[in-house]
């Protein structure tokens, strides 16, 4: 080492040993200050340490004073190193217990995990943080702890200071009221009513779980900020929105509420429904900040107001009256119906007792009706008298029904009343009408029907006076039945008495002439009416008279009249009785006259029927009886021809002749009257019948009888068999010389007469048109009742025996018959008798000739004639006739033989055939030959023939027929006669 | 470190009386007081006649702090004679402040 380096090192250690004492003096507290060597300043250090310990101190005080739990941690060991009084009263551990403890002892033991883990992030993140941590107590209370935290290094190691606030009770808080919030908001999405809120632009502020169901959002933000004016509001026309002053939320900016109960809210889907809304200003410290709008979906409430006021029209139009009424009867309602009947109008009506209604004098009706209903009764369709405004009386109808609150209590009565005067005033009628007609079921004159109706009506309606004419003699209307009070009858009696009308004059005799009802509201100042002074002397002062019609031809047969003692204006109600009654009248009378009429047509139907089956019977008899005829008289026929004149032999044979055709003459009437005759009908005009007898008929009736025949003046034409009506007029003549013993006038007449349906009515068997008419009068005897009852029938008679075959009339009877004609008899006794026959007339058709008579050298001819005849007899006659006369006759003995035989080859040149056969009659066996031999001719032998084959068989007028009994001349002249035909 | 050359009458006459101190001090502050009482006790004890002491403030100078080398007070330094000591702190310990002073 140099002297340098020995300096160096001398300086060196010099230095250290400096150094040293340098620090020996510091750290034993001899230093004062120190100098700064970048400012050359000594810095005194016990200022730094006098600032340093105040500042400690400050930040003790501030440590231990702070009312906030503080702790300062090691971070690496997290033990505390200081811990604050804060801390230490907070949370339960001393300071002692502290300073042993780590962070981790303040966590609950769940949460340290979580703490480890925050720790490290500690370490690594900004210096300053905060979080909420969970605290345990040294009680065991967990709270909650918002602790800042703030890193620094402090002698070289990590520390922590840590503020732990306890907001346990914050966060309770914050919960309390979070939790009530929720609940503000439930309550505000659970009501019924739709609210928002808008702020003062309008916008929606608020809008609550109802408000957007009912506008058709979903969710709250939808309509938040959004201008509900346009959204919602469209009370306007055509759903614009309703212009801003009418905007019900402009209350919102007045300081106002409003409330509107017919607004129109839109939905979202263009939909809109009625609305009631209120609306609230919303302040805040006295500002208006906008408004709060509540408002209610009202269309179930306008649709029962529509009902409501529906119902409210229903009762107030009802025709019946409805009146309610509470407990203690005071009328609460009153509809039109309850005007009407009673005369009240509603506000008289409203706040009255209901006793105004029930007549004065009587116990309240209508007050102790609704008692009744009160105790429980059932008052329906309970008939009482009410009372008008006017006093008028009016018959009622009630129904009372009890109105109840929701509880049952009673809080009213409603009543229907239904105006009955008409009705009763009907039934009224009725009852009069069914005792009319009682009564004039029992009488039998229309006179004691008269009297009776007379007396019913005066005494159902206190008509002093009614009385009832009838057309009598003379064409005058005559009193036939009067009626009134027994003590008024004398009075009255000149009235009535002695009076007479014509048609026209007086009130009886107006009503004929008019044959309508007639009214005098004032009998003594009508000119007209004959008693005028004599009624207004006994105290009457109005009058009606009402026909009675009877029949479809109105037929007057008496006129009722009726008295009242007040003059007046038609009384409807006394009209409509009185026409009912006269129609009721009319009615019985019109039936009566009909039972009458039935009663005749039965009879004679009856009469019809006994003579049709007696017809029958002698038909029968008669046919017989033409079939031996026919025997008698052909045999005797050929014999008498085979005898010479002179002959005493033909002399007796023609006595044998004689005598059977009077015998066949006989059956002819019978079978006539049985009907059973064939008729040749034609067109004949009768005057010309009547006119050719005349001769004839003065011979019959003999000197003493005076005959007067009157023709018609125009021809007569009928559809007749003229032989047949030669017989009726010789009947009927002979039988009114019969009735002439001593002389009388005898008169027939033709005339042309059109019956109308009234007579065919009244008459069985007419028909109504134009007739001819045959009329047999005589001024003989006549006949009594009992005896025209019969004098139809066969066998009758009231000549001796003997005289009289009883038979006559009985032909007549049925060859009238069936000309379709009607006959009738008029007869009094000791006057006279007129048979009256009525025959249709013939239409412009075909008049068949008359057949001119048949010459006798036209009876022969040599043809081949086929029999059919079953009666052996007639077949034997007849085939013997033909043979005589040159004829070729094959036999048959019925149908099926003619046919077998017609089958047969060999000529026929004829078929004459009976007409009525068993098993096969004539007109079929007839068609069936001709099926066979189409050209063959047919000629019809009848003495026996049913009506029907006459009217609808073969047996038309063009078929050729001979009658029988056959007589030889008729037979083969007709034979002739159609062989000859083409 | 620079060598404090006398520069003052007192310095000239601590030169040829013998002991030159410079004492520096922080004002008023406790051992800054000690120091000054101490070393003027021991310079009155022991070196009466024949010492100068300068004290200075280095709260009033502080630029001489570092143009003299001084980083402490109390900081005593022994200016003559040579070689320059220097004692550090309030003076207390006599013994080691006379064996500095009267050392070679």
């Amino acid at each position: 080492m140099n002297a340098s380096e020995a300096m160096h090192t001398r300086d060196l250690a010099q230095r250290l040993s400096e150094a040293e004492a340098t620090i020996k003096a510091l750290l034993s507290g001899e230093i004062d200050a120190v100098v700064d060597s970048r400012t050359s300043t000594p810095l005194l250090l016990s200022k730094a340490q006098d600032a340093l310990r105040e500042s400690v101190e400050r930040y003790r005080i501030l440590f231990e004073n702070s009312p906030l739990p503080k702790w300062l941690y090691d971070l690496e060991t997290l033990r505390f190193l200081a811990v604050n009084d804060a801390a230490v009263g907070h949370y339960g551990y001393s300071r002692e217990e502290f300073l042993q403890m780590s962070i981790m002892d303040l966590c609950p033991p769940e949460n340290v995990q979580e703490v480890f883990r925050e720790i490290d992030r500690i370490e690594l993140g900004p210096p300053s943080s905060f979080k909420v941590w969970k605290h345990q107590k040294k009680d065991g209370t967990v709270i909650d702890v918002e602790v800042t935290g703030h890193t620094f290094a402090l002698e070289g190691r990590k520390n922590r200071l840590i503020v732990g606030q306890d907001i346990t009770e914050r966060r309770r808080a914050e919960r309390a009221l979070s939790a009530s919030e929720e609940q503000m908001r439930l309550l505000l999405d659970s009501t019924g009513e739709g609210i928002y809120g808008i702020d003062l632009h309008g916008n929606c502020t608020l809008a609550n779980a109802a408000c957007l169901r009912m506008l058709g959002y979903r969710e709250e933000r939808e309509l938040l900020g959004r201008n509900l004016h346009e959204l919602a509001h469209h009370g306007g026309e055509g759903g614009t929105a309703r212009p801003v002053e009418g905007r019900i939320y402009q209350s919102g900016l007045r300081d106002e509420g409003s409330a509107l109960d017919d607004e129109i809210l839109w939905r979202s889907d263009g939909s809109h429904f009625p609305a009631q809304l209120r609306s609230f200003p919303l302040k805040r410290d006295g500002a208006r900040v906008g408004a709060v709008v509540s408002f209610l979906d009202i269309t179930a409430r306008k649709k029962a107001e529509e009902t409501m006021r529906w119902l409210a029209a229903i009762v107030e139009a009802s025709w019946d009256a409805i009146i309610g009424t509470d407990p203690a009867g005071t009328i609460t309602s009153w509809n039109q119906g309850a005007e009407r009947i009673y005369g009240y109008a509603a506000r008289d009506a409203l706040g009255k007792p209901i006793s105004i209604l029930s007549p004065e004098g009587q116990a309240d009706v209508a007050g102790s009706i609704n008692a009744r209903a009160l105790a429980g009764d059932v008052v329906r369709d309970f008939e009482s008298i009410g009372v008008r405004k006017d006093g008028s009386r009016v018959d009622v109808s009630v129904t009372l029904s009890l109105i109840r609150d929701a509880a049952g209590r009673i809080r009213g009565i409603s009543g229907v009343s239904r105006d009955i005067t008409d009705r009763r005033a009907a039934e009224e009628q009725v009852r009069l009408l069914n005792n009319i007609a009682l009564a004039a079921g029992e009488a039998t004159t229309l006179e004691e029907t008269l009297n009776v109706v007379l007396r019913l009506i005066c005494q159902a309606t206190g008509i002093p006076l009614a009385d009832a004419w009838v057309p009598g003699s003379g064409d005058k209307l005559e009193c036939r039945g009067h009626w009134s009070r027994p003590e008024d009858r004398e009075r009255f009696r000149p009235l009535i008495e002695g009076w007479s009308f014509e048609k026209g004059r007086g009130l009886p005799g107006r009503v004929w002439a008019s044959r309508k009802l007639a009214w005098i509201a004032n009998l003594a100042a009508d000119a007209n009416f004959a008693r005028a002074a004599l009624a207004e002397k006994l105290g009457l002062g109005a009058g009606v008279a009402v026909p009675i019609l009877v029949g479809e031809q109105l037929e007057l047969v008496a006129v009722i009249e009726a008295f009242l003692p007040q003059p007046g204006e038609a009384n409807t109600n006394l009209i409509a009785l009185l026409s009912a009654v006269a129609a009721q009248i009319g009615s019985v009378v019109q039936r009566r006259r009909a039972e009458e009429a039935l009663r005749k047509s039965e009879g004679q139907l009856r009469q019809a029927q006994k003579m049709e089956a007696i017809g029958h019977l002698t038909g029968g008899v008669a046919h017989d009886f033409n079939n031996l005829l026919s025997v008698i008289l052909g045999y005797s026929g050929l014999l008498v021809a085979e005898f010479e004149p002179g002959d005493p032999k033909r002399a007796d044979l023609l006595e044998i002749k004689t005598a059977g055709e009077r015998a066949a003459a006989l059956t002819q009437q019978l079978l006539a009257f049985s009907r059973q005759q064939v008729l040749q009908p034609r067109v004949v005009d009768l005057n010309q019948v009547v006119g050719a007898m005349e001769k004839m008929l003065r011979r019959l009736i003999g000197e003493d009888v005076d005959l007067t025949v009157i023709p018609a003046p125009a021809p007569a034409k009928a559809h007749i068999d003229p032989s047949q009506m030669e017989q009726v007029i010789m009947n009927l003549a002979v039988n009114a010389r019969d009735a002439m013993p001593t002389g009388g006038k005898l008169t027939i007449e033709v005339g042309r007469v059109d019956l109308d349906e009234a007579y065919a009515a009244a008459h069985a068997g007419a028909s109504a048109g134009p007739h001819i008419m045959l009329a047999v009068s005589d001024t003989g005897s006549g006949m009594d009742a009992a005896t025209q009852a019969r004098v139809f029938e066969p066998f009758f008679t009231t000549k001796e025996p003997g005289k009289g075959t009883g038979l006559g009339l009985s032909t007549v009877f049925g060859i009238v018959r069936q000309s379709a004609g009607t006959i009738w008899l008029y007869s009094e006794p000791g006057k006279g008798t007129s048979f009256k026959i009525y025959l249709p007339v013939a239409g412009p058709g075909s008049d068949k000739t008359q057949s001119q008579p048949v010459e006798p050298a036209r009876l022969h001819g040599s043809e081949t004639v086929l029999l059919l005849e079953d009666e052996e007899g007639v077949r034997k006659l007849v085939r013997s006739i033909l043979q005589r006369n040159g004829y070729r006759v094959i036999e048959a003995k019925d149908g099926t033989d003619a046919l077998r035989i017609a089958q047969n080859p060999g000529v026929i040149d004829l078929l004459l055939t009976d007409v009525v056969m068993p098993h096969m009659g004539g007109a079929e066996a007839a068609s069936r030959l001709l099926a066979v031999r189409p050209g063959l001719k047919l000629l019809y032998m009848s003495g026996y023939t049913d009506n029907a084959v006459v009217l609808h068989g073969v047996l038309r007028s063009e078929a050729a027929f001979v009658q029988k009994p056959i007589t030889p001349t008729a037979l083969l002249s007709k034979v002739r006669e159609v062989l000859d035909s083409p | 470190m620079a060598t404090a050359a006398p520069t003052s009458m007192a310095t000239l006459r601590a030169t040829r009386a013998g002991l030159l101190l410079r004492l520096y001090i922080a004002g008023n502050a406790p051992n800054s007081l000690r120091a000054i009482a101490n070393v003027k006790a021991i310079c009155d004890e022991h070196f009466a006649t024949r010492h100068e002491l300068e004290i200075v403030d280095l709260l009033d100078h502080p630029g001489r702090a570092l143009a003299d080398g001084i980083i402490v007070t109390p900081t005593l330094l022994k200016l003559l004679p040579l070689p320059v000591q220097r004692l550090i702190g309030n003076l207390s310990d006599r013994r080691q402040v006379l064996v500095t002073l009267g050392s070679t």
